[in-house]
């Protein structure tokens, strides 16, 4: 019961971190229909903006985390410009090409800047440990889960309520609609660029000081992430979401009864055989109008 | 047909990179009127369109909006100044309510009279005000088209572009369409220029009629001289050349 509690706690955990990914990719695909391999770096840049300021500038975690989704959204404004808008109305290749190149500039960057080695971070919530029946939970597992709820609720919310957030739905279900009723794509493009960007920053910033830091860290996350967006239906963000807590869970069932190699196998067996009932993804729609 | 036009094209010329599609457009149209394009497939009629949009940049000669050039502006600052556009196909919001779908249509105002307005497109199409919740992508192909010509009327807008209104409707769904669109023009003073395929009845109901042909104005006049004229009854109607054959 404690470890299945534990085990609980680690699945949504790295549910977490998938989710908050995989919504950032699962967003610029469903609006712009550009599909982001690079990504994961951008995970990857914000857990090093986390680490230049706790450990250069010696700031505490808490004051680092507000600074790094600052960092990070404006990374996603240079992003934006220097690469995206370019590619925006040009043909998919050129735009996997364009992320693809981004993704492999900004990993080798990282080991020029940083060397290889990993690097760790103390968050002072890892070694608080709060009891939940007989399970013991740190208190920046919590914090993930918690900073979750509030990211997507935020999400909801700006994409449900606000003006900026309906451009964003729009464009996503008709580009030319909303170009006729006055909808800057160009704008908009850049708003959800720096929705995803702000996310994954919130991702690394979280869960960087529970493992480590590293050029290559993106790639073993990137591609649970990349499985929640194919299994919740390309583009579809809530699908995204709801996917990527279910492998996140699923991993942490399989390791509980079986080595942790294992865990792999099921979650991409798990995806096939999704796909092979649902082509689409489990909530994918059939056809973009 | 007396008074000044609410839009004029003047020598425009358009296309897309190297291929010329437009090749020198020029005519004008007045408030409250409608004006039917027809011209064969490729002859540039959606380009005309688009270009006075501005989604397709006119590379040469003048489009001007009530006297006032508008050829170097984007499509927002066109929808601002009073042109809109319904273009062909589905050009709707399928996955959000009727009603979303009419605040979406006045993105670019910014005034207090939206609420207004879109209870005014209700009692104009009276067929969406029992479907306010309904969301866009499960009403009927004409329910469809009327939320997006009053989608393109929230705007208030002086012109309105309709690009294949028509399109895949049944014949009685066409007719009401077509009798929407002239009461439109005759009851807000709106300039409708649409291009149909449906051309002998986009005819009927148009006070001109302009046909496209290689990218130039080959004729224009009345709907009713287009309709009697034998080379576009013979090319674009289908119609024998002489009205009285039988």
């Amino acid at each position: 019961m404690e470890l299945l509690l534990n085990q609980l706690i680690n699945g949504l955990t790295a549910g977490s971190e998938y989710a908050l990914i995989a919504a950032g990719l699962a967003l610029i695909f469903g609006v712009l229909e550009v599909v982001n391999f690079a990504h994961g770096e951008f995970y990857m840049l914000s857990s090093y903006y986390l680490y230049l300021l706790m450990t250069r500038y010696n700031l505490p975690y808490v004051v680092a985390v507000p600074l790094v989704i600052v960092a990070m959204i404006l990374s996603g404004v240079i992003f934006y410009y220097l690469v995206i808008r370019r590619v925006l109305s040009r043909s998919w290749q050129l735009q996997l090409i364009a992320t693809l190149a981004l993704s492999i500039v900004m990993v080798n960057t990282a080991i020029v800047l940083s060397g290889p080695v990993p690097k760790y971070l103390e968050s002072p919530l890892n070694s608080q440990i709060v009891q939940i029946g007989m399970a013991s939970i740190s208190v920046q597992r919590l914090v993930v889960l918690a900073a979750t709820a509030i990211s997507f609720a935020t999400l909801y919310a700006v994409l449900k309520y606000t003006r900026i957030g309906k451009a964003m739905r729009a464009v996503a279900q008709n580009r030319e609609a909303a170009a006729a009723v006055g909808i800057s794509v160009e704008k908009v493009g850049l708003a959800t660029v720096v929705a995803g960007c702000a996310l994954a920053g919130v991702a690394g910033a979280l869960i960087s000081p529970l493992y480590t830091i590293h050029p290559g860290m993106a790639a073993l996350v990137i591609i649970k992430a990349f499985a929640a967006v194919i299994v919740g239906g390309f583009g579809n963000v809530t699908g995204a979401v709801l996917a990527a807590f279910l492998i996140g869970l699923l991993e942490a069932l399989v390791t509980t009864v079986l080595p942790s190699e294992y865990a792999d196998a099921f979650v991409f067996g798990g995806m096939i055989l999704v796909l092979l009932v649902r082509p689409h993804g489990l909530f994918g729609r059939v056809a973009r109008s | 047909m007396a008074g000044e036009p609410v839009l004029q094209l003047q020598d425009v010329h358009a296309g897309y990179g190297e291929i010329r599609i437009l090749k020198g457009v020029s005519f004008a149209i007045e408030p409250g009127t409608v004006t039917s394009v027809i011209g064969a497939n490729g002859a540039g009629k959606s380009t005309l369109l688009k270009t006075i949009f501005g989604m397709v940049q006119a590379s040469d000669g003048a489009i001007r909006l009530d006297g006032r050039d508008v050829t170097g502006l984007k499509s927002e600052e066109r929808l601002q100044r009073g042109i809109a556009i319904v273009p062909q196909g589905r050009c709707n919001f399928p996955l959000m309510s009727v009603q979303e779908n009419l605040e979406l249509g006045a993105f670019i105002r910014r005034d207090g009279d939206i609420k207004a307005d879109i209870e005014a497109m209700y009692g104009l199409f009276s067929s969406l005000d029992a479907k306010r919740k309904v969301i866009a992508g499960n009403l009927s192909g004409g329910e469809q088209q009327m939320l997006e010509i009053a989608m393109a009327l929230m705007t208030r807008p002086r012109v309105m572009l309709l690009d294949e209104p028509s399109l895949g409707l049944s014949p009685r769904m066409l007719d009401y369409v077509f009798s929407s669109i002239r009461d439109l023009a005759r009851g807000h003073g709106t300039a409708i220029l649409m291009v149909e395929q449906n051309a002998v009845q986009a005819l009927r109901i148009s006070d001109r009629g302009i046909v496209i042909e290689l990218g130039r104005v080959s004729h224009q006049g009345s709907g009713v001289e287009m309709l009697s004229e034998p080379d576009v009854r013979r090319a674009y109607l289908g119609l024998p050349a002489d009205r009285n054959a039988p």
